[in-house]
């Protein structure tokens, strides 16, 4: 069968040393950062996308990779052991996770942590595995048309399931496009929008762009409180699940992993939204639902499962469409381009050994994690006494280093400030960095479909309305914008966002 | 207690429409817009500057009228927002006549000045730790080539 020998594929990509080192790597990493809170897997994907230039784009793709899903268990770590969610999608482990801690039963809190989120992620490997060629199909089936309406219901997902101001999302998904496009047209081979910058002829640096939004805007933001942090010293025992324990976990995993799979391929979807569905359902579902809130075992594995199924599903569209469906996986996309790789529905062909050897890896990453990260939570633990100071300061160093590293110029010193310091505005005044950064990577996609559509129907913008593919896209997208608009969802919406 | 706040949606929505003011304004100054047939280079940054004056407007306006979400301007850590840009830019001009050490070092102090409450001798031990892991890291481990010493010094 194909799906075998694709596999068998995959198993050889991912089982090189290199590529095994690197998601290893990636992962150690990963967990790092999710067990520190104030610096997430976007900050730190963007600081490490340089030291990917001179990887192998397999190497590089499962490196960053494993940093997003390994985040995902560190994250869960800390919620559980200290009420601190080191990532947002973990937040809500922490209202069973850490009652569970307090009463003697963290040991088994972790390893349901750790379980579930293994069982989703294999689940979502089969997934991707079975889905991802038959998707690729259908989007060959796409024209110019097609690829524009479905990056106009991209953004407009991403924005519906932003934070905050719907508004605020939608302008700066606009300002992303713009940035996005500054530099050379395609077309006319003439130079624009960059301000009599030279430097700007290949358009704004992305990976400047990407770690001054969310690397060192985020820092500054850090900075405005100068709370101390406390580290509990609680002794981790017994980290292994009885059999009543296991059998709770059952279903509770499995619908988390249904719902963060469902909810992990949808546009502005991913980790941090499915661990709240699949919680919030859990809590309709559950026989043991009257106890969740105060240390259900239930209440850890279906968040930690879903968010774990939600972060590697969110990899379809990215790799069968070239769609970012959230700003860890536009960021990806960005590391493509820079490897040289045009996202889109044509990977699964011309990269093969990329394809299948990034999925497999994933499964083996989460292998790795179920095996390291239980006999290292001490360690994980003592890295919260590291002070801020020490973690500001290197990654100033290293960003500017891998930055500098790339470009050779100060002008990338510029950009990097520049986009530093209006991240942290924007961020002041609500407006959330990731939309940006989708539009950023889509606006010279969009831009381009947009032209190509528009050379192919003689100029009639009524093309977007007979092609059938696009069309469907277009009513999808104005219904979720109207949806959002009406009054009663919109209060529901503000609820289910003031709940984080 | 006096402290200043700022109305967050109308200084948003006018951040908003001067970016798109630029966007849309040199689009139809400086860039031919073309047909819709064939789409010039300013074609798409007009409508979409355009768009974004459009939304700022909104944006501000509904600021301006009621509810807006108000932006404590007094803890701004103005130190991290001053230093960390210099710091960004010495490291920058530095690398080239005095190379990657005192860039690095340039860089590190000024972020770790940046940081409230930290004083000169600490700043200075923690960039020379940083510094150090700095280059093992990139210089010997990832074999990247940036000269340690600059044109300047040899």
């Amino acid at each position: 069968m194909d799906i075998i020998s694709n596999l068998a594929l995959g198993f050889s990509v991912a089982l090189a040393w290199q590529n095994i080192f690197f998601c290893f790597v990636g992962v150690l990493a990963g967990t790092l950062v999710g067990v520190l809170p104030g610096v997430g897997p976007l900050a730190t994907i963007a600081i490490l996308l340089p030291i990917t230039f001179s990887m192998q784009p397999d190497s590089a793709l499962i490196m960053l990779a494993g940093i997003y899903y390994g985040a995902q268990y560190g994250g869960s770590t800390t919620a559980i052991l200290l009420n601190l969610p080191g990532e947002a999608s973990s937040a809500i482990t922490t209202l069973d996770g850490y009652q569970m801690a307090r009463r003697g039963r963290a040991g088994a809190a972790l390893a349901t942590a750790a379980l579930s989120s293994f069982f989703a992620g294999t689940i979502a490997t089969i997934i991707i595995a079975l889905f991802a060629a038959p998707l690729t199909q259908v989007a060959m089936a796409f024209r110019p048309p097609s690829y524009f309406s479905m990056m106009v219901l991209g953004l407009v997902a991403s924005v519906v399931l932003a934070h905050g101001s719907i508004l605020k999302a939608i302008a700066m998904v606009l300002l992303g496009l713009l940035l996005g496009i500054i530099g050379t047209d395609i077309y006319t081979g003439s130079a624009r929008l960059n301000m009599g910058m030279l430097e700007l002829a290949d358009g704004v640096d992305f990976v400047g762009l990407a770690i001054g939004l969310f690397g060192i805007a985020e820092i500054l933001r850090n900075l405005e409180t100068s709370e101390k942090r406390e580290v509990l010293s609680t002794k981790v025992k017994g980290l292994w699940l009885s059999l009543t324990d296991f059998k709770r976990i059952i279903m509770p995993s499995i619908r988390g992993t249904a719902i963060g799979s469902a909810l992990g391929i949808l546009p502005g979807g991913g980790a941090m939204l499915a661990s709240f569905a699949a919680y919030i359902i859990e809590k309709k579902v559950s026989k043991n639902r009257t106890e969740m809130g105060q240390g259900a075992i239930e209440g850890v594995a279906a968040p930690e499962s879903a968010n774990n199924a939600g972060s590697q599903t969110a990899f379809i569209p990215m790799l069968t469409l070239g769609l970012p469906s959230n700003a860890v996986m536009a960021l990806m996309i960005g590391a493509m381009i820079i490897q040289g790789i045009q996202p889109g529905p044509d990977i699964i062909m011309k990269q093969p050994g990329m394809f299948w050897g990034l999925i497999v890896s994933m499964w083996l990453g989460n292998l790795m994690l179920v095996l390291l990260n239980l006999p290292l939570i001490g360690l994980w633990i003592r890295f919260l006494t590291v002070p801020y100071p020490i973690l500001v300061v290197s990654v100033m160093a290293f960003s500017a280093v891998g930055i500098y590293s790339a470009s050779g110029t100060l002008f990338s010193m510029y950009e990097l400030g520049f986009f530093a310091l209006l991240g942290y505005v924007f961020m002041r005044l609500g407006c959330e960095p990731a939309p940006l950064t989708l539009g950023f990577i889509l606006g010279p996609m969009m831009e381009e479909q947009l032209r190509r559509s528009m050379l192919m129907s003689r100029g009639d913008p009524t093309v977007f309305l007979t092609d059938p593919i696009s069309l469907g896209f277009l009513i999808v997208a104005a219904a979720a914008l109207l949806l959002i608009a009406a009054p009663a969802i919109a209060r529901k919406r503000e609820e289910a966002f003031s709940e984080e | 207690m006096h402290t200043t706040k700022l109305n967050g949606d109308l200084a948003a929505g006018i951040l908003f429409i001067l970016f798109g003011g630029w966007f849309c304004g040199s689009s139809l100054l400086g860039l031919s817009l073309g047909s819709a047939f064939r789409m010039g280079p300013g074609f798409f940054p007009a409508v979409v500057g355009g768009l974004l004056i459009a939304l700022g407007l909104i944006i501000a306006l509904n600021g301006w009228m009621a509810k807006a979400t108000e932006v404590d301007l007094a803890t701004v850590p103005w130190r991290a927002v001053i230093l960390f840009p210099v710091g960004l830019i010495l490291f920058g001009a530095a690398m080239r006549p005095l190379g990657m050490v005192v860039a690095l070092l340039l860089l590190c102090l000024s972020a770790a000045m940046g940081v409230k409450g930290m004083s000169l001798g600490r700043a200075a031990l923690l960039s020379l730790a940083i510094t150090a892991v700095c280059i093992g890291i990139f210089n010997f481990g990832l074999g990247i080539n940036l000269p340690l010493v600059g044109d300047w010094l040899r």
